[in-house]
């Protein structure tokens, strides 16, 4: 039940955005005001965030190391959002039993959500969205882990200390799972009751049998119900706890579009499936109205001309990922997908 | 799926229903021509829309239609249960049993009685889960091919059936706000 959150949001991130032109390395990066700026501000909000302390790497112990990653932000439009350096540890070198043990944490399934809105479609609710900033530097630690000082930011004459790490960083293996269990504590203080079948939904009732619900996945949180004072009570709570931006009525989540209005609520994905027509250089590609040829039938093709595997497998990624709008296209994605260890022409 | 970027899911304001969970669900008998294996396919619609479906091979070889219609059906109940704890707790309790539409009459009459008994006795666990659910949890109920939703996740269909279909899963034109 859930997957993965690093899973998930890796999976993601190669879903859904690419940029070019971002530095790769700090070298390259330390040129630029921009970059330094961007550096400077992600090591501020670690600092406030009291997320380490400088000491002598204690023997027997092994450091971590942490790279830089920059990532330019576009918004809607396709502009420059902003410049975004991010400190991540290097996660892969971490050792089951030493460095962490439990690594799991819930995301919440699409089928809850849907669920969740189209309950809220018949009650007339609204569904609003907030996000939590840089939510893994939240996750508090169990484990003793030190990972090297950052390039660029050592202190001064103390270059051979290492950090302790009090609360997480991105990258570390224990991350999401702590960010989850710190939000999910968090809630229960907020009086919500998480619901058994489904961890990642949380329900709150209120006095004369008011109602609030919310779902988390990773650092977003989707929220409905009867009572909008309820939702002012629980944004300030949340404010106080971490740093939130409120993005207001739900209208655009995972790649998912959402409409609200009067005769209910749309779901649609129609931004990211021109992106992945643009991607496999199909947008001029003549179009059908039916996916499937009646009655066909696709059989494994030994003789066949093989195409590239990876392509292959990226589209039938990208479709289904489309499918959580389109249960129509579930047929033929189900159908492709079983020959994606060989794929040939005939599977296009 | 170029000429159909516009569409999606429209959960109603307004619907028939009301906040009642429907479920269909449907076999592809020995669908694949490699293994011979059937595939189960189930739609659950909430407020006219498709809220859950899978589309799944089956994990053994059924020997006749009736007996992957029965594990299909199996595989959508098991969801069934777990939707209906879900929407408990968000207030949305179901008052009554869930509804299965099934198009294959014998596989109904499996789950209400231990007929046939020679033929069916290797899918003995689902046998047990389906009929005791169908005590109080779910019911299965026949409908007519036409009707049948779940056949929009297991064939591939021809033009007017599959627009109707997808009419029916409540995926049309969103609306740009």
């Amino acid at each position: 039940m859930g997957a993965n959150i690093a899973e998930e949001e890796e999976t993601q991130n190669m879903v859904l955005y690419t940029t070019a032109g971002d530095p790769h390395t700090y070298e390259e990066a330390e040129k630029d005001q921009q970059w330094r700026a961007a550096m400077d501000n992600e090591i501020a909000a670690i600092e406030r965030n009291d997320t380490w302390e400088l000491t002598v790497l204690p023997n027997n112990s092994r450091k971590i190391g942490v790279k830089w990653i920059y990532k330019t932000k576009l918004n809607e439009k396709g502009e420059v959002d902003k410049y975004k350096a991010r400190l991540v540890a290097k996660g892969y070198a971490q050792q089951h039993g030493i460095d962490y043990t439990e690594v799991f944490a819930p995301a919440a399934r699409w089928d809850t959500i849907r669920m969740v809105l189209a309950i809220a479609a018949q009650r007339k609710w609204k569904v609003y969205q907030l996000d939590v900033k840089s939510a893994f530097l939240h996750g508090k630690l169990d484990e003793d882990v030190y990972v090297e000082q950052p390039l660029g930011y050592e202190k001064k004459g103390e270059e051979h200390k290492v950090l302790k790490l009090k609360k997480a960083l991105y990258g570390l293996k224990q991350a999401p799972r702590a960010w989850f269990s710190r939000i999910e504590t968090c809630f229960v203080k907020e009086g919500f009751a998480r619901c058994p079948s489904e961890h990642t939904l949380f329900v709150k009732i209120g006095e004369d049998k008011k109602i609030m619900i919310v779902c988390i996945y990773v650092d977003d949180l989707v929220f409905t119900g009867s009572d909008e004072r309820m939702f002012a009570d629980f944004k300030a709570s949340m404010k106080r706890e971490f740093d939130m931006t409120d993005l207001g009525k739900m209208k655009f989540f995972l790649g998912v579009e959402v409409v609200q209005n009067d005769e209910g609520i749309y779901l649609s994905q129609r931004k990211y499936a021109l992106e992945v027509l643009e991607r496999f250089g199909l947008e001029k590609a003549n179009s059908v109205r039916n996916p499937m040829i009646p009655g066909m039938k696709l059989m494994r093709n030994e003789d066949g001309e093989q195409v590239d595997v990876t392509q292959y497998k990226q589209m039938v990624g990208s479709l289904m990922y489309l499918s959580i709008t389109r249960p129509d296209l579930m047929f033929g994605i189900g159908l492709i997908s079983r020959y994606m260890e060989k794929p040939t022409t005939l599977h296009m | 799926m170029k000429g159909s970027v516009n569409l999606g899911i429209h959960y109603k304001r307004k619907a028939a229903g009301d906040e009642r969970l429907m479920a269909y669900s449907d076999s592809d008998y020995a669908g694949d021509q490699d293994d011979r294996r059937s595939t189960s396919g189930y739609v659950f619609m909430l407020s006219e829309g498709a809220v859950a479906w899978s589309f799944k091979k089956q994990p053994v070889v059924s020997l006749s239609t009736t007996e992957a219609e029965f594990i299909s059906a199996a595989h959508c109940a098991c969801q069934a249960v777990w939707m209906r704890r879900v929407l408990e707790k968000i207030d949305c309790k179901q008052g009554t049993h869930t509804i299965i539409h099934c198009d294959n009459m014998s596989s109904i009459k499996l789950a209400k009685n231990p007929i046939m008994h020679g033929r069916s006795k290797h899918i003995d666990v689902r046998f047990h889960f389906l009929r005791e659910l169908c005590k109080g949890v779910i019911e299965l109920k026949h409908c007519n091919t036409q009707d049948q939703i779940a056949d929009i996740m297991t064939k591939a269909l021809k033009m007017d059936t599959f627009e109707k279909l997808r009419g029916l899963l409540g995926v049309c034109e969103v609306p740009t706000e």
